[in-house]
């Protein structure tokens, strides 16, 4: 069953991976205005034709 | 056939519903300027957006934005990153929703093509990227202002460190990785024999290191300087138990036997970390409101050289003897001094709350703090303003705030009883196991700190203190800190300022003379209502107020103008109307305080006559029933003081103490003298010393910026029945932290005497442990004041 | 790699969304076509008119595969880069990219459909495409993910909208799944064997089959909601602050969730455990999912009276929060012990597929469509018509899985007041379950019928308008020429770490894992054999007719189980099945113990005609297996692949497979003569004959006699 080290690394380099882009997003301000794009997303229409 | 009602007109800008007869499609002046300017820029689908927009009422018309400019004011909130690109960062009123940023955006955008303008709608501010060569911070300010959204410093520049948000994250990913390789041993499969029994047991001591060295790091930077200030704090056992029992675990995984608690580790560090997130997550919203008003706060005056004769701005606390002045009209005069040249009026309405103006001309004395009227006058100052009474006023008041921070609040004394308790138990059953078998007493002693968790004061009292601030900010009252909402949970008696507290700012009038001609009363009345859209005089208010809201055909206005602290004047018909004083209309007697005439000819007169603030009987009566003592400190006369106190049944109980005619400091003495538990509600400037020596201090809506700074609530809402709710909501939470409480104790002396007895593994106290916090946390989240 | 078009302002590339939007429905239509005649031939077993490439063991992967990777992949493409652009305003990265990876995806696609119905198969669930197919998907995925990354770099707007995080995060766990799973060696053409064998194959390959469910049709349609919902009710996320959130927890627990595909087998039961715990915490991060998304329709609910797309996706939000609670509970061990093999699990997947894919498919359709050609959807009333088909069908089609699910489950598992099964013969099980395969025959078909009538509208749609080029918004373009290092850096970052996270995996798994697993290799049971050159052929015919999809090879742990099918399956049984085939579904009996349990005989019948054997049963007829010959040629390849992972052949077998092949053929040739069957030794039904003769018949001594 030696695969089952192969997958919780594979998974373990998955999570870790993700905890990375994480810590990118939380550096770059991805957190911080979390209330403009719940409502900029409907206005990419307006663009079109103004 | 669905019949849609005929909506009543509403104003092209703001959506407010307007008078039916209204002509001009505006509610206020303040609103036809920013769509004058959306529609110049080609803007028209703002109007199509939805959005949340209230009323401006002409606060955009009057707003001075040359301080912008200079240097010393840019200094807090601009970073000059080279010599043609600056960045600026900004608050912006009213930001509510994104067509409010969709506008300011590309309004920008069209009028300075180089500029570069980031809003950020969660935090109401702007970050501004511009060519100061090209375009003038005040421009791009005044096309802001114009829109609606009044720009003001915001001093953190630089954002705030988001090391928080992922020690939370790297601590749920530590937790969440412990427990898979935990979770066979939580099945009760032996693993023992198998090959992953050791792997699994390193692999997860070293994320157990990471969460514990990393995510934990605060617990012990917060006890290293709890210590080194030699002061319990209630960050110590967990700092331990953390480090006593990783180290025992690392131990048993190194040797190869032994029960380990990383995961028990990984799950307190998690749920306390992610407590305090959420509890600073509230408390930022709550004090946001609050931040961006406090940096509105004009902090500089107009220095005159007497060479070039030019002005330029100084920082008030540089102001030294006799430097020239510049005082526009709504100035305050920073320090005593004489006028040079210039004659206007000047009101003591902030040193002593009388409202009446008193005329000054050259080589009259000014004192410190006096409001300046109608038109600027050139002064001398004859000190600096640093020995100024107001800067003695704003001293003392920072002062004593400072020192009111050193007392400890309840959830701190008690925290600090649970933390010595428990440190003393898991120490004393260490020692007796010392002797006879070390690793067992180690065991046990850890098994006592972690059942004795911190939850209760680490979590539980955060969420109390968060769900306070939160249903504060929902009945609109900011609760400064901790200590403001303890306080006022235990306040026996509350002391009211009179003016601008009691008694409404606007007037209540009572028409003295009015012409007999019937038809004049009516275009009054109708002139009245009109006028209220021009300026916010509280005397044009006074006159809507007593004018009945009957409709009336609307009149044209013309060249409206407004003498600050005088009166206003217009045409009407073609006919020119004044009101105001009687001095401002051309009147000699002085039998009224307002006038309104029609080409000099008297129309009426009214005279003052103190309104009450709005809500403040019912909320005098609700207090009277909760069991406080009620008192009325004002600046004004006796007589106007018992008249009031009688209108709100104040003199009935003896005990209540009205007095009036009483100077800032006689208002501080009083209240140091009255028992422990005294609150002081209050607005004005000469409230700020006893607003600070007063056990809890609570600023009104309206209260002076310095009030505001100096008190620990600020009420958001003009009437005082939010002053009964903050009452109610600081109580509830009283009884909320001492359920919590006791809930921990008892839940922490039943797990010390299992621990010390030994019937109680670790394990299994890891396992109780969470239970004990998400019942901490349902009584310290769930509660409401009735 | 300039863009093409790049003359006049920038607009936004919808030929992508386009093309992709009329692959979706075109390959939806096929698949649920085949799906439809699969359906037919349980409940009718002639429907395949004796020919080899429709039996139902050829048939089920095309329609697994295309509904999974033509119709929801393509669906998440359009999606994808429909809504990708639109959030970073920006054209994507490169046209030529775009198209790469659309052509390629369709040649994909048609590629697969052809081998496996020629039965060129790797025998893996979802993962059934042999080896040049699976280099050409990664090669794609590749060129998708420097096209998607490369949008998402030179994006104008700072915030990445959680949508987006939504396609990273899919793209990147596909890559990596896709990697993993299919690392095998090739000896043919057209033919493969997996690294991992037996045990650690069936874990692989169900760590692969779950996230593969979660991260493409569970994630990247997460992503699509939270673009396209909003867009259709006109009203922001009901709370952006929890999207985040389940976002990231979603991400961190849902690649530990795959063992719940192997609960009571040989597989070690705390990793079953694990699988189960960590099925139930999904719960909460999927629910957040549903919550968000019903909740962002409140004030709209009105509009969904009359307006078919809000009608598709309250039909897939419900159905997503329904099949993410039946999926955990399946996964607990009592639950599963019912539910395991039976129709239940179809009736699980199909609530997922039909319910949440295809309603976010057809909603985004029906709003992406009048978009798209800038005009108004052709009718609304055909579209509500395919809504209340579409959800009939599906009704149907769920009701009658649940039903029949318990029906086998409890059937197998009913035993008499003595202890003895009631019913033992499993045909009795089959035959009480055709009536339902016709009801679900029916609910499919109606639900394909549904689809055409969306074809038509939009075809309709597309023929009455005139695609118009919009153009992007490029004001305010937070992409000021990176000035410091670090934003230079940032520009390439993200491409440049998914591309070397990728290199890594490909270059460390390749070389490490086959070494690392054969070590292991030294045969701690004597018991198990490796299987014969003849033995190993019919392994392949099994594999190519695909009898996985009707049969399983894995007797589970429980004493009922063993009651009928003997003494359960042990993990070193399966020590030499590369490709393990312990299947997923129980239309035809469990074969694990069925060597040597009926003569040679009996099988040559059987698989001529099996109403021969057993009246009324609905497996297929074989004839083919009759008249073709083996083609030795490979023999030799494979066990020479097969040397290389480990498997000890001896040197005589190595020397000369052939002739060990022919004589153990001719011994059942004999077997066969004496009854009166005359059949030449390179027939496919004697190898076929072997294997079957060799399934569990190596249990170590001690246990056997259990």
């Amino acid at each position: 069953m030696i695969v089952i080290f192969m997958l919780i690394g594979i998974s373990f380099i998955l999570g870790a991976g993700a905890l990375v882009s994480f810590i990118w997003a939380a550096k770059s301000g991805q957190f911080d205005d979390l209330e403009r794009p719940a409502e900029e997303i409907l206005f990419d229409d307006f663009f079109g034709r103004s | 056939m669905v019949m849609h009602k005929l909506s009543p007109k509403t104003c092209r800008h703001c959506d407010t519903p307007l008078l039916p007869t209204d002509l001009s499609g505006f509610c206020c002046r303040g609103c036809e300027t920013a769509h004058g300017m959306i529609t110049s820029l080609g803007l028209g689908e703002y109007y199509k957006l939805e959005r949340k927009s209230e009323g401006l009422f002409g606060k955009n018309t009057n707003f001075d934005c040359s301080l912008f400019d200079s240097e010393e004011f840019q200094q807090q909130f601009v970073i000059k990153e080279s010599s043609d690109k600056h960045q600026a960062s900004l608050y912006l009123s009213d930001l509510n929703c994104y067509a409010c940023v969709w506008v300011c955006e590309k309004a920008i955008e069209k009028l300075y093509p180089g500029t570069k303008i980031l809003l950020n709608l969660a935090q109401g501010s702007a970050r501004l990227t511009y060519n100061p060569s090209q375009v003038q911070l005040s421009a791009i300010a005044k096309v802001l202002a114009d829109l609606g959204h009044e720009p003001s410093p915001n001093p953190q520049s630089e954002k705030p460190s988001n090391l928080p948000t992922i020690r939370v994250a790297v601590a749920f990913f530590c937790l969440m990785n412990i427990m898979l390789l935990a979770t066979a041993d939580y099945l009760s499969y032996d693993l023992d024999g198998s090959m992953f029994f050791h792997p699994f047991r390193f692999i997860s001591m070293v994320l157990a290191a990471v969460i514990v060295f990393f995510s934990g790091f605060s617990f012990f930077k917060n006890s290293w300087t709890a210590l080194k200030n030699r002061n319990i704090d209630v960050d110590i056992p967990i700092a331990l138990a953390i480090l006593l029992a990783f180290g025992l675990s690392s131990y048993n995984t190194i040797k190869l036997s032994g029960d380990i608690y990383f995961d028990s580790i990984a799950a307190i560090v998690f749920l306390l970390l992610s407590g305090r997130a959420l509890q600073k997550i509230a408390y930022d919203r709550c004090v946001r409101s609050f931040l961006m008003e406090k940096s509105q706060e004009v902090t500089f005056c107009r220095v005159i050289d007497e060479a070039t004769g030019d002005i330029s701005l100084l920082p008030n606390h540089q102001v030294k003897a006799n430097t020239t002045l510049r005082l526009l009209p709504g100035d305050l005069s920073l320090s005593r001094s004489i006028v040079l040249n210039g004659q206007s009026e000047i009101s003591l309405e902030f040193i002593n709350g009388e409202t009446e103006w008193i005329d000054v001309s050259e080589q009259d004395e000014i004192p410190s703090g006096a409001l300046v009227g109608s038109k600027p006058m050139t002064v001398v100052t004859q000190e600096s303003f640093n020995d100024s009474y107001l800067n003695y006023l704003q001293g003392t008041a920072d002062e004593l705030m400072i020192n009111k921070g050193q007392l400890l609040t309840l959830s701190d004394k008690m925290s600090r009883t649970l933390v010595i308790g428990i440190l003393s138990i898991s120490t004393l059953i260490f020692l007796s196991f010392l002797t006879t078998d070390p690793t067992e007493g180690l065991q046990r002693a850890i098994a006592t700190l972690l059942i004795a968790c911190p939850c209760a004061f680490g979590l539980g009292f955060p969420l109390t203190i968060a769900r306070a601030f939160q249903l504060g900010i929902k009945d609109s009252v900011i609760f400064k800190n901790q200590k403001a909402l303890e306080n006022l949970a235990k306040v026996k008696n509350i002391f009211f300022d009179k003016t601008g507290t009691l008694t409404s700012a606007v007037p209540k009038l009572k028409a003295g003379y009015l012409t007999e001609d019937f038809k004049h009363l009516e275009t009054l009345k109708g002139l009245c209502q009109q006028l209220v859209g021009y300026s916010q005089h509280h005397v044009i208010k006074g006159l809507a107020q007593w004018s009945d809201k009957s409709l009336r055909e609307i009149k044209v206005i013309s060249n409206f103008t407004e003498v600050f602290g005088q009166g206003v004047s217009f045409d009407c018909d073609g006919e020119p109307y004044r009101i105001g004083k009687s001095s401002f209309c051309g009147i000699d007697s002085d039998k009224f305080n307002i006038v309104v005439t029609k080409r000099g000819e008297i129309l009426a007169g009214f005279t003052y006559q103190e309104a009450l603030q709005n809500g403040s009987e019912a909320a005098i009566a609700k207090l009277k029933t909760m069991g406080l003592s009620l008192g009325v400190l004002s600046g004004d006369k006796n007589d106007r003081v018992d008249l009031l106190s009688k209108e709100l049944a104040l003199d009935t109980d003896q005990s209540n103490t009205i007095l009036g005619d009483l100077s800032p400091e006689d208002k501080a003495r009083l209240i140091a003298e009255s028992s422990a538990s005294a609150a002081m509600v209050g607005n004005g400037i000469n409230d700020s010393i006893a607003l600070a020596k007063a056990h809890v201090s609570v600023a009104v809506k309206h209260a002076n910026a310095l009030a505001q700074k100096s008190a620990d609530i600020c009420l958001k809402d003009e009437s005082l029945l939010s002053l009964v709710k903050a009452i109610q909501i600081a109580r509830e939470c009283r009884k909320a932290i001492i359920r919590a409480f006791s809930f921990a104790l008892a839940f922490n002396i039943s797990g010390v005497i299992l621990g010390a007895s030994g019937a109680l593994s670790p394990v299994v106290a890891a396992v109780l442990m969470p239970f004990s916090s998400l019942t901490v946390i349902l009584i310290a989240s769930r509660w409401r004041p009735q | 790699m300039a863009n093409l078009a790049n003359a006049g302002p920038e607009v936004y590339d919808d030929r992508a969304a386009r093309l992709f939007l009329w692959a979706t429905l075109l390959w939806g239509i096929v698949g649920m076509s085949v799906g439809a005649l699969a359906a037919l031939q349980l409940a009718f077993w002639p429907a395949n008119g004796g020919i080899s490439w429709l039996t139902f063991g050829r048939i089920r992967p095309i329609h697994t595969d295309a509904m999974v990777f033509a119709f929801a992949g393509n669906a998440v493409f359009a999606g994808m880069y429909y809504s990708l652009q639109r959030l970073c305003k920006k054209r994507l990265f490169s046209d030529f990219l775009t198209s790469l990876h659309f052509w390629g995806w369709q040649a994909i696609i048609a590629a697969t459909a052809v081998t496996l119905a020629l039965g060129m198969t790797q025998g893996k669930e979802y993962a059934e495409m042999e080896w040049p197919i699976d280099l050409a998907i990664a090669v794609i995925w590749v060129v998708m993910c420097i096209n998607v990354f490369g949008t998402i770099a030179k994006r104008r707007v700072e915030h990445l909208y959680v949508a987006i995080w939504f396609y990273i995060a899919s793209i990147i766990t596909i890559a990596v799944l896709h990697i993993v799973n299919n690392l095998a060696i090739p000896v043919g053409a057209f033919k493969s064997y997996s690294i991992y064998s037996g045990v650690q194959d069936a874990l692989v390959q169900w760590w692969y089959g779950h996230n593969a469910v979660g991260f493409l049709l569970t994630t990247p349609f997460l992503g699509i909601m939270y673009y396209f919902l909003p867009k259709a009710v006109d009203k922001p996320v009901y709370s952006y602050r929890l999207s985040i959130l389940h976002f990231w927890a979603l991400i961190f627990v849902y690649i530990w969730a795959g063992p719940h595909h192997l609960l009571y087998t040989s597989l070690p039961e705390w990793a079953q455990s694990l699988g189960m715990v960590f099925s139930l915490v999904l719960i909460a991060p999927s629910w957040g999912g549903m919550i968000n998304g019903l909740l962002t329709m409140r004030g709209a609910w009105h509009k969904v009276r009359e307006e078919p797309v809000l009608k598709f996706y309250v039909l897939a939000l419900t159905f997503y929060g329904m099949a993410t609670l039946e999926g955990p509970l399946l996964s607990i061990k009592s639950l599963n012990l019912l539910s395991h093999y039976t129709d239940w699990t179809i009736a699980h997947v199909h609530g997922g597929a039909l319910g949440w894919l295809g309603g976010m498919v057809f909603g985004m359709a029906y709003w992406l469509a009048p978009k798209l050609w800038n005009t108004e959807l052709y009718s609304k009333k055909l579209a509500n018509m395919h809504f209340w088909i579409a959800t009939i069908g599906l009704l149907l089609y769920v009701s009658s899985m649940w039903t029949a699910g318990i029906t086998q489950g409890l059937m197998w598992m009913a035993t008499t007041e003595e202890g003895l099964l009631k019913y033992p013969n499993f045909l009795e099980t089959v035959l009480a379950l055709i009536p339902l395969y016709w009801v679900r025959m029916i609910g499919g078909t109606m639900y394909l019928a549904g689809s055409v009538l969306c074809v038509y509208n939009i075809y309709k749609t597309a023929k009455a308008g005139q695609p118009v080029d919009i153009e992007v918004d490029t004001s305010n373009d937070r992409h000021v020429a990176p000035r410091t290092f670090h934003e230079r850096l940032e520009g390439k970052a993200f491409p440049l770490t998914a591309l070397a996270l990728v290199a890594v995996l490909i270059g460390g798994i390749v070389e490490f894992v086959p070494a690392f697993l054969l070590e292991t290799k030294v045969p701690t049971v004597t018991a198990t054999t490796p299987y014969t050159p003849l033995e190993l052929q019919g392994r392949d015919i099994y594999i190519r007719e695909g009898c996985y999809n009707c049969h399983s090879q894995m007797v589970r742990t429980h004493h009922k189980e063993e009651l009928r099918y003997g003494p359960h399956s042990k993990d070193y049984e399966f020590l030499y099945d590369f490709n393990f085939q312990w299947g997923s579904k129980r239309t035809g009996p469990d074969l694990h113990r069925v060597g040597k349990k009926y003569p040679d005989l009996w099988h040559y019948r059987h698989m001529l005609d099996p109403r021969l054997t057993s009246p009324g049963s609905i497996m297929p007829s074989y004839p083919w297996l009759f008249d073709s010959k083996v083609d030795t040629s490979l023999l030799a390849a494979k066990l020479n692949g097969l040397t290389k992972l480990g498997v000890p052949y001896k040197d005589s077998v190595l020397q000369d497979p052939v002739a060990a092949y022919n004589e153990q053929a001719d011994v059942i040739v004999a077997t066969l003569a004496a009854e009166g069957i005359t059949a030449t030794n390179d027939l496919e039904i004697i190898a076929m004959i072997a294997y079957l003769q060799k399934l569990g018949t190596e249990r170590a001594p001690d246990e056997a006699s259990h």
